[in-house]
């Protein structure tokens, strides 16, 4: 699992719409996202290097909390979950990133044990990776 | 026969065991310090001999470790190739979201932006 937490300025509100606008998604994601903000709706994301991916809505608390899935649309990659959680902190925002795998059978397949993989960031994985290649293969 | 899993994506049966602590810890201890067996590595964790052995089974079957029998002992190491994808996958991805948040970060301190 891969979890990110940074803090970042402005209120919750504003990095919402920084978030889900899908002109502002276009600047910092590099990334054509097209979706409607209800839990269950389809959404879809082209890239800039012309990377399609397919997507479903899951969770949408404004201000709050995004929670949504997506797979490459040609069905060859790994499903996984991303999750946007957003806090006031001070003046601005603690934005916590996290992007789990789940089942590749179904893209709608329950995630993995969410509770689990928490504490996990997968660094040992990349040790092992790189200990093998002799190179770093995960920050 | 074991279908090695296509490029690019991990197979549904690595992450299954990666989910859980004990096993990723396991693992960790194994690919420092294997082949152990179930007898030496049980003292290290606050559960029961036997989950260990629980815990080793489910790894081995999702092909991450093999095992070796020496004389009355079963002893585990862990297979490295079996978690190439997956970790291709956390890193791929772990760079993605430092890209991305950074080109928020720019955005966000643009002065005048909205």
């Amino acid at each position: 699992m891969i979890r990110r937490r940074v803090e970042l300025p402005g209120g919750p509100d504003r990095l919402w719409t920084e978030l889900t606008d899908p002109e502002s998604v276009a600047d910092w994601m590099g990334t054509t996202v097209e979706w409607e903000l209800t839990p269950g709706a389809p959404a879809r994301f082209t890239g800039d290097d012309g990377s399609r991916r397919v997507g479903l809505v899951e969770e949408v608390r404004p201000g709050e909390r995004l929670r949504f899935r997506w797979w490459p649309e040609d069905d060859t990659g790994q499903v996984s979950e991303v999750t946007y959680d957003l806090e006031p902190h001070g003046d601005g925002t603690l934005l916590t990133v996290t992007e789990r795998p789940t089942g590749s059978d179904h893209p709608a397949a329950p995630a993995h044990d969410a509770v689990a993989w928490t504490a996990w960031d997968g660094r040992a994985l990349g040790l092992w990776a790189s200990a093998r290649v002799g190179a770093g293969a995960c920050a | 026969m074991r279908l090695t899993p296509a490029p690019g994506r991990p197979d549904d049966s690595v992450w299954a065991a990666l989910a859980d602590p004990t096993r990723r810890r396991l693992l960790d201890q194994l690919s420092r310090g294997g082949p152990l067996s179930a007898t030496e590595l049980a003292p290290d964790y606050p559960v029961t001999r036997q989950a260990v052995v629980k815990h080793l089974a489910a790894l081995s079957g999702a092909g991450l470790l093999r095992s070796e029998r020496h004389g009355r002992e079963v002893r585990y190491r862990v297979v490295p190739e079996r978690l190439d994808a997956a970790a291709g996958w956390l890193a791929e991805v772990g760079a993605s979201w430092d890209s991305r948040l950074e080109a928020l970060r720019r955005r966000l301190e643009e002065p005048g932006t909205r």
